[in-house]
């Protein structure tokens, strides 16, 4: 599916970060917005800034943020609320596809091929989460 | 250029091996009876073992692996008896050789204890990166019982966080790389899963207030079940005795890849694939070749029995009369004997046989299914000649087989593809026949009812054998050292 139109603010957010991290991100949301479309559970998704991170959210599942850190500027991250199990989840079915950081954090390298299965998969547990 | 023919086993066909079948039941009693049954419809996906694994309500799960024809062993009265419940699933396998087949550990249903009940799958298809997932359980600490790529599906399974086994086996497929058709079951509930891409067949059918799941409609038709429908790509049903069917689509969609050879040869001409009679493919699969590939002659046969729709096909286009020339013996089939040297030598002879009187003095046309290695064509071809034949003319009923299958197909290396290594006109100097052709790409495409032929863009089927596109990368094999056909 063709995703919509990336709302302003995170496009205001989004134009700060490298071109491969901007880049990495387009096809993240591209895979995400995918598995929404792909699962007639999952309720709509919708994007919006929160703690000023580009998010995606759905009525089904929990959040999912997306952010790229100059204090580490070669990864780029994705985050769960930290109180969910789903980087048990994740980290049970996928342990190589991603460096994990405590209960909350995913990075992914930005001159490494995407592992578009595990993203898949992240956020199908995502936007499924509360089914 | 050598004419020397490698010696060949006088049971090997020199036919591309479908690797697996698979079949299940739910609601019926004694259900493992009929799993028998669709088994024995489903023997031609694989002759050299086979299992059931059923569930009883007080007796729990109960299986059985056996090398050999379901009809040698899953009609023993003595076996059945083990197998009670009113819920099980089957598995029929091919496999050469070595690691493939050596072992009744590698013998399918597999099953697993886990915190939630027990469950069996059988698998049809392949999985490309089984060995990268094989090697990643291990460092976990899975133990593995088998050399089957399958039972990387049971591990990941064990693995999965998820609540109930539907979930889990969700969770494993999503990292199974390859073809599948998965036939799998819980103590109450049979699962059926084909992969997005739909390569392997499998389809749903009801008899009475059971559900079946069957590789293909013939092993509907053993039990007298009524088909509904195929299992889409894609797609998973959970089946409950008494809830119905639930379907899902937990994976990303792919464009659907349906195995374009299962029309051509592996599944069995009374079955229905895509809403069309496979019989009726292979006799259109003739037609095209006719019009494509013209030659005068008098007499069009058939090498048994799998090119046998295709030659009335072909006949009937051409108007040159169908015969049977050649004769098949329906009872050598792949034997566990062990050839002496002199029966080696005999060749195809122990499963071919001319029928002289027709053939004698007439300029003949062959209408074989496929030309994998060669080493059959030839003989045969020598056959019809020392039956006095004026002239032999080959037909094939599907293009050039020049690259390995990777997905539930036995194939050799690519350098023992005879058309890997030659041109069609080498190929019919190789074999000493008066002219070799085969079909189109195109021209199978529009057989399998395809008006405008092949999409070359975007492949309506997966062809890989024949063009060296790969829908899923071969992960496993290029790491071993396979090269992909290069971009045009």
């Amino acid at each position: 599916m063709i995703p919509p139109k990336l709302p302003e603010d995170i496009t205001q957010v989004i134009t700060h970060w490298p071109d491969t991290a901007q880049k990495t991100f387009h096809h993240l949301r591209q895979i995400i917005f995918d598995t929404a479309a792909s699962n007639p559970q999952v309720a709509p998704l919708s994007e919006a800034l929160k703690w000023g991170e580009p998010s995606f959210l759905t009525k089904t599942g929990t959040t999912l943020r997306i952010d790229w850190k100059a204090r580490s500027p070669d990864e780029i991250g994705l985050f769960v609320i930290c109180r969910t199990d789903l980087l048990d989840q994740i980290r049970a079915m996928y342990p190589n596809a991603f460096r994990f950081e405590g209960t909350r954090a995913l990075y992914l390298r930005l001159d490494a091929p995407i592992p578009e299965q595990a993203v898949a998969y992240l956020a199908t547990r995502t936007q499924t989460y509360k089914l | 250029m050598s004419t020397l023919m490698p010696p060949a086993h006088p049971f090997d066909d020199d036919k591309l091996k479908e690797e697996c079948g698979v079949f299940g039941v739910v609601g019926l009693k004694d259900a493992a009876n009929f799993v028998a049954l669709g088994l024995h419809a489903l023997q031609h996906r694989g002759q050299e073992a086979g299992g059931i694994v059923c569930h009883h309500p007080e007796h729990g799960f109960n299986n059985a692996r056996r090398f050999g024809y379901v009809r040698d062993n899953f009609t023993k009265e003595s076996l059945m008896k083990t197998l009670p419940g009113p819920l099980a699933i089957g598995h029929v396998r091919y496999s050469t050789a070595g690691s493939k087949g050596a072992a009744i550990r590698d013998v399918q249903p597999f099953f697993g204890e886990f915190s939630m009940g027990g469950a069996a799958i059988a698998h049809n298809g392949n999985i490309t990166n089984a060995d990268s997932l094989r090697k990643e359980l291990i460092e976990r600490g899975s133990i593995f019982q088998s050399s089957s790529d399958s039972e990387c599906i049971i591990h990941l399974m064990a693995r999965s966080l998820q609540r109930n086994i539907p979930e889990r086996m969700e969770d494993a497929l999503r990292r199974v790389e390859g073809a599948f058709s998965v036939v799998a079951m819980t103590r109450t509930k049979l699962i059926g899963v084909r992969d997005p891409h739909g390569v392997r067949p499998l389809v749903l059918g009801k008899l009475g207030e059971g559900w079946v799941l069957s590789s293909e409609t013939c092993g509907l038709d053993i039990i007298g079940a009524e088909y509904l429908r195929e299992i889409k790509p894609g797609e998973m049903v959970v089946i409950t005795e008494d809830g119905g069917v639930e379907s899902s689509f937990p994976f990303r969609p792919q464009p659907s890849k349906f195995c374009i050879f299962e029309h051509v040869y592996f599944s069995r001409p009374d079955s229905i694939i895509g809403g069309q009679s496979v019989y009726e493919t292979r006799r259109q699969i003739g037609v095209e070749l006719a019009r494509e590939n013209p030659v005068e002659a008098d007499l069009v046969c058939a090498v048994p029995d799998s090119g046998t729709p295709a030659a009335i096909g072909f006949a009937h286009e051409s108007g040159i009369p169908f015969g049977m020339g050649i004769i098949r013996n329906q009872y050598m089939g792949r034997t566990f004997i062990e050839p002496t040297e002199q029966i080696r030598n005999m060749g195809v002879r122990l499963k071919l046989n001319v029928n002289r009187s027709l053939i004698r003095g007439k300029r003949v046309i062959l209408v074989d299914d496929s030309v994998v290695r060669g080493t059959t064509s030839r003989k045969i071809k020598e056959m019809i000649l020392d039956a006095g034949a004026a002239e032999v003319h080959f037909r094939i009923a599907s293009p050039p087989t020049a690259w390995p299958c990777f997905y539930g197909v036995d194939t050799p290396q690519r350098d023992k593809l005879l058309a890997a290594t030659m041109t069609e006109d080498e190929m019919a100097e190789h074999l000493a026949v008066d002219s070799l052709k085969f079909i189109s790409l195109d021209g199978l495409y529009r057989a399998v009812g395809e008006a405008q032929g092949r999409d070359s863009s975007c492949p309506q089927y997966c062809d890989a054998c024949f063009s060296g596109e790969y829908p899923v990368v071969p992960a496993d094999m290029m790491e071993k050292g396979f090269e992909m056909k290069a971009a045009e």
